[in-house]
């Protein structure tokens, strides 16, 4: 096995280091899962791949590459070692028993590392579709919807967010993403520019620890986040970072069946004030339901719990509401999570009943809708 | 062709022989009908010996009342019994033979020789039948009691005789029979011989526990833990912990008024109360004692008597599975743990079989002891057997300010994903992660269904199940019950229905396993209304769902509030299907095992 040797600046290495040791298995430490592959691919540049099987990360980072090899290293102690280092620059070397050593200004570590055969081969798909979008919009997207993603794991076909994209109105590419847990759904839907080489009309379901990981490429700089998609696979590039993720291979439900076109009941309402209510109340509701009832009744909205083990609660928004009066019963962490991810400074609530569903939308954010199923006692 | 009368009444020869298909279908049905005999007689010693499997000789020797010429001569008379003789009797039965069928018919199938004295004559009756001819009568000395032999079985019948089974299959029957008699009668000596050899033994025992011991054994008996339940259905007896399981039901014998029943009713109560806590298809080891009051049951079913009726079927399920989940909920085993590190974190109290009890378990109270004059099963309500105390029902929930009991232990952390590992001043305690959070949910979901304040989240996709006609015909039948748990649910044609809410504290679980979970419990339970054993079961099933798995991750934000949690419900030592939720181990334990003390 020939040696590898490289030198390479430590804030850059520390920057994919972290996006790595996100994507390998973190519990043990002998599983090859748990490693980081590192090659130089010839042009003073060193290839990073980290992988769970569902999630592949390819980086590929400036590094002055002395001599070629190849170098295979437990992500979390590499990382941990990077991170507490204080020097500019970082020396590494492989030594004949895989292992490796790495010196930076008076530090010096050896590091257990395994055979880099034993390294999982990575196909990458290579017919991708890519469409380069803006960051900002693509984070707005993930950050409206990641929260809402199912953990139960025998529904596969939640436990990701559906992104769909499509032509749009003149040269405008339409982007749609949508999570749902099946008591909740978030929905952004979004015309932008984009950068597309082939098809527009693409859907793909995301597993949630893709889009964990994806949110760690937007932290990056770059003003364009490219979104590939290929069979069986999403890819997310950035940066000269590419995280390549499984779709879930199944079919998302019709999630625009049930969302209602209109509803009786229509409240606008200052998103703060609103917060700050449930805020309130939530500490006296049981962490066994979570329920907070909402009264909504002439010129004002009330929020109440009633818990026979600690006691009562009310606190009261003033609202524009002349209709009759309602009271629907919500989990109140449901409608924090919508609230928080909501910036504009009002929201409007759309309501007809105890049993059907609110949507929660802001006239500052069009585009972004969410569903809030009631509870009931 | 001679053009008689068509129709004939049958010679009585001939119709107890065709009465004796029904009541003599092989040597161990003719063992019973003797062996019973001689109980409802009074004996307190019964010998029975048979040759080649009983096909040659069965004999029952007793020391009973035994019989006077008279009687003698008409019990071998069809339908001549000493026990009942109006309709009314019937509605009453307190013995165990009463159709007057057994004698005739295995005088007509058999030669037959039957001798009997009573008390106050001085000379015995001896009685000799020949495959249903007139019996011969003439004088004979003799104990008092009956000596019955019946020899050549079936030789007038041969196409019977072809039934039969090999001599070791036939003992086998007649051996079983033995055992549950002498489990049903634990004052009586009884003892088989065969070919001349003492098979099995079983002098008259002090205590039920030893005629357990007795018959099956020392390995059953140390398995064996006390169930009783007193009430209009009493239930007495041992039940195995869950430990002690076999493939067949062979286990299980169970006594309904005294006599032996395999009842399908009983069979099934017996294995629900122990719930998942036995695999599917497998049995535990019972030996159960119920008593009914007489007219609530009918025992005149079968020729042999091996199957009752029950007038309330679902009463007496219900209280079978009371009285079991009790003993299975104490977890009587955990405690007898011998392992000195592990003690349980309540005293519990320890369910022996007799060996601490103060008094030795009077026979009497277990109504088994049949002196002649009380033969009959005391009715409940009798002085003997007080009322019992009116218990707080089991779902009363009162809310109300708890001890910090668990949320007070420091974590230390996780062990193998499974354990969490607490520690308090006198030493650590280790408690089952998913056995916690399971006690936890029932607790939750019981006291949410008693005030009615389930909450249930309503679902944006509802979700169609299908199901078999048989279960959609049982949630039919219970949908008002599940609709208080927490889930609404409607028809949504044929047999399919749709849920479209769920019990708020099972939302983030598989919805559909879930319920089809609870549809299957409900299909087990038929149609009768869910009493409180049964909505253990449905609680029980749903907070399996709620919850942390063995496996899962925690972390310690995780486990204090799982120990908060557990301090916020009634928690009792055990998960709702019965193991236990932790074990302390003091310190001063760890000391001596490190041998600093």
């Amino acid at each position: 096995m020939p040696t590898l040797e490289l030198e390479i600046d430590r804030a850059t290495f520390l920057a994919t280091l972290y996006k790595a040791q996100g994507v390998v298995d973190k519990k043990s430490t002998a599983n090859v899962l748990s490693q980081i592959l590192f090659e130089p691919t010839g042009d003073g540049q060193l290839r990073v791949t980290g992988t769970d099987y569902d999630v592949v990360l390819q980086s590929v980072v400036a590094a002055e590459v002395i001599q070629s090899g190849l170098a295979c290293i437990n992500g979390k102690s590499l990382f941990d070692v990077v991170k507490s280092l204080d020097a500019p620059r970082v020396h590494l070397r492989t030594l004949d028993n895989h292992w490796v050593e790495l010196t930076a200004g008076r530090s010096r570590f050896k590091l257990a590392g395994i055979n880099p055969d034993d390294f999982p081969d990575i196909t990458t798909p290579d017919d991708v579709q890519w469409m380069g979008i803006p960051r900002g919009t693509f984070k707005d997207l993930i950050e409206k919807t990641a929260f809402s993603v199912s953990d139960d794991e025998t529904r596969m076909n939640l436990n990701g967010v559906f992104f769909k994209t499509a032509p749009g109105s003149g040269d405008l590419t339409r982007l749609v993403m949508v999570s749902t847990d099946g008591h909740r759904l978030s929905k952004v839907d979004t015309e932008v520019e984009v950068r597309a080489t082939g098809d527009r009309q693409n859907q793909a379901i995301v597993h949630k620890k893709g889009v964990q990981e994806v949110r760690r490429l937007l932290e990056d700089q770059g003003e364009v986040i490219e979104v590939g998609f290929a069979p069986g696979f999403v890819l997310f590039r950035s940066e000269g970072t590419t995280f390549t993720v499984r779709q879930i291979e199944d079919t998302y439900p019709d999630y625009e069946r049930v969302i209602p076109p209109s509803s009786p009941v229509r409240v606008e309402v200052v998103r703060q004030r609103l917060i700050q209510a449930i805020r309130r109340i939530a500490t006296l509701i049981s962490s066994k339901t979570y329920v907070v009832k909402m009264e909504l009744s002439p010129g004002r909205i009330a929020f109440t719990t009633s818990n026979p083990d600690y006691g009562e609660g009310r606190d009261e928004v003033d609202v524009e509401y002349e209709g009759e009066g309602l009271v629907i019963g919500y989990n109140y962490v449901y409608l924090l999570d919508v609230l928080n991810v909501l910036k504009g400074e009002t929201v409007v609530l759309e309501c007809s009943d105890a049993f059907s569903p609110t949507i929660v939308t802001s006239p500052e954010e069009a585009g972004a809708l969410f569903v809030v199923m009631p509870m009931r006692i | 062709m001679t053009q008689g009368p068509r129709i004939a009444v049958l010679p009585p020869a001939l119709a107890n022989q065709i009465a004796a298909g029904e009541v003599v279908e092989r040597p161990a049905s003719v063992v019973k009908e003797l062996v019973e005999n001689a109980l409802d007689a009074g004996a307190t010693t019964i010998f029975v010996d048979v040759e080649e499997g009983g096909r040659r000789l069965i004999r029952v020797v007793d020391d009973g009342h035994g019989m006077s010429r008279e009687d003698a001569v008409l019990a071998v008379e069809r339908h001549a019994t000493s026990k009942i003789h109006t309709v009314e009797d019937l509605q009453a039965i307190g013995t165990l033979g009463f159709r007057g069928e057994a004698l005739p018919s295995i005088a007509s199938v058999s030669r037959f020789c039957l001798a009997t004295r009573t008390a106050e004559d001085g000379v015995g009756t001896e009685l000799r039948v020949d495959g249903g001819s007139a019996p011969a009568v003439r004088d004979i000395g003799g104990p008092v009691g009956t000596r019955i032999e019946v020899a050549d079985l079936f030789h007038v019948v041969p196409a019977r005789l072809k039934f039969l089974k090999r001599t070791a299959t036939e003992m086998g029957h007649i051996h079983a029979l033995i055992a549950d008699t002498a489990l049903g009668n634990p004052h009586v000596h009884l003892r088989l011989g065969h070919n001349g050899r003492v098979g099995v033994d079983h002098p008259s025992a002090p205590s039920l526990k030893h005629r357990i011991f007795q018959v099956l054994g020392r390995q059953t008996t140390e398995h064996l833990y006390e169930v009783r339940l007193d009430g209009p259905v009493r239930v007495l007896g041992f039940i195995s912990d869950p430990t002690f399981q076999s493939p067949t039901a062979r286990g299980v014998h169970t006594f309904v008024n005294g006599r032996p029943i395999r009842d399908r009713v009983v069979q099934h109560a017996v294995v629900s109360a122990y719930g998942n806590l036995l695999e599917r298809g497998r049995h535990p080891h019972a030996v159960l004692y119920l008593w009914v009051p007489p007219d609530e049951l009918d025992v005149n079913v079968h020729p042999a008597k091996a199957e009752v009726r029950f007038v309330r079927p679902g009463e007496v399920h219900e209280a079978i599975v009371r009285a079991c989940r009790e003993t299975l909920r104490a977890t009587p085993w955990v405690s007898a743990n011998p392992n000195p590190l592990y003690a349980p974190p309540r005293p519990l109290a320890p369910m022996p079989l007799g060996e601490t009890r103060a008094t030795p378990l009077p026979m009497d109270a277990w109504g088994l002891a049949r002196d002649p004059a009380a033969s009959a099963p005391r009715p409940p309500g009798d002085p003997a057997s007080p009322e019992p105390a009116p218990q707080p029902s089991e779902l009363d929930f009162r809310p109300g300010q708890r001890a910090a009991v668990f949320s007070r232990l420091r974590v230390i952390g996780q062990a193998d994903r499974t354990w969490l590992i607490c520690e308090d001043r006198e030493g650590l305690v280790i408690i089952d992660q998913h056995a916690a959070h399971e006690r936890v949910g029932y607790e939750r979901i019981k006291a949410g269904y008693c005030t009615a304040r389930l909450a249930r989240q309503q679902l944006l996709f509802p979700l169609q199940i299908e199901l078999s006609a048989s279960e959609a015909t049982s949630l039919t039948d219970h949908r008002d019950a599940l609709d208080r748990l927490g889930f609404a649910m409607e028809p949504f044609g044929g047999n399919t229905w749709q849920v479209t809410a769920v019990p708020a504290l099972l939302a983030k679980s598989d919805v559909e396993g879930l319920v089809r979970d609870l549809i299957t419990e409900l299909c087990d339970i038929g149609r009768s209304s869910l009493g409180e054993a049964q909505l253990d079961l449905l609680f029980a099933t749903m907070a399996c769902h709620t919850v942390v798995r063995a496996g899962d991750r925690l972390n310690n934000e995780e486990i204090r509030a799982l120990l908060e949690a557990m301090d916020d419900v009634d928690l009792g030592a055990n998960c709702p299907h019965g193991r236990p939720v932790l074990v302390n181990v003091p310190f001063a334990d760890l000391e001596r095992r490190m041998h600093r003390r």
